[in-house]
């Protein structure tokens, strides 16, 4: 993303399959401390099904190195709505953790 | 032909039924030639789609917002309160029942289709529900 908007200091990321009802502008100036995504955690919230989501429902940890690097408690968050901070961005190269992990994903894995 | 090609011929294939399968073999095993216990069959690290290598990249660097911002699972037959759905300021369709669908909840619908023109020439061509 920060590749795409290289003039770009804040981004807000909305899907496809979103309404939009409010004004969004306050978004913009939300202290996000440093952090590079403002989202809605999914781990907590009315909703049983939507709103319970931890690593554990995401990852497998019954593989080694997940099971090495990340908790499973730890709380989800959700696509769809986010504030991302691309001098942050810059700051924590996201894009390069990125490919890292992408490239831990063997060729042939279904 | 001479008893070079033939036995050329010969050559390959023996290296194909007896390299390969050992090659396969070998990719098979949890330590296997490439990558070690990375390479092991039916164990991958994530489900598909593209939030969990999301998750990972951005662990640490995320920064919870009030949830009022962004309400989840209107494409999911869940219990989402009406009420909660007109104050939220950006709802979400995610799950199967998109709006613009068959399969959408009719109480949802209305959120996302009072904001759809009908008439417009290219929504007609999107072969969309014409059902507010």
């Amino acid at each position: 993303m920060c590749q795409l908007f290289p003039e770009l200091e804040k981004v807000v990321f909305l899907d496809d399959d979103v309404v939009v009802q409010k004004d969004l502008s306050p978004l913009w100036e939300m202290d996000l401390h440093g952090k590079v995504n403002g989202a809605v955690e999914t781990c907590h919230g009315d909703d049983a099904w939507v709103m319970s989501k931890t690593f554990r429902n995401y990852f497998n940890f019954s593989h080694p190195i997940v099971a090495k690097t990340f908790d499973p408690d730890k709380c989800a968050w959700a696509y769809g709505m986010n504030v991302f901070d691309l001098r942050a961005w810059r700051q924590a190269d996201i894009t390069r953790v990125y490919h890292y992990w992408q490239k831990q994903v063997p060729f042939f894995s279904v | 032909m001479s008893s070079l090609v033939y036995r050329r011929i010969f050559q390959m294939f023996t290296f194909n039924s007896l390299a390969f399968p050992f090659l396969w073999f070998l990719l098979g095993t949890n330590y296997g030639l490439l990558g070690g216990q990375n390479l092991q069959l039916n164990l991958t690290l994530w489900r598909l789609g593209t939030l969990p290598p999301a998750l990972i990249a951005f662990d640490g660097n995320v920064h919870p917002i009030p949830p009022q911002w962004h309400m989840l699972g209107l494409g999911y037959n869940t219990k989402s309160s009406l009420e909660a759905t007109k104050q939220a300021a950006v709802i979400h369709y995610n799950g199967q029942a998109k709006p613009w669908l068959d399969i959408a909840f009719p109480h949802l619908r209305p959120f996302w289709s009072k904001y759809v023109n009908y008439s417009n020439e290219f929504i007609r061509q999107c072969n969309i529900l014409d059902r507010p």
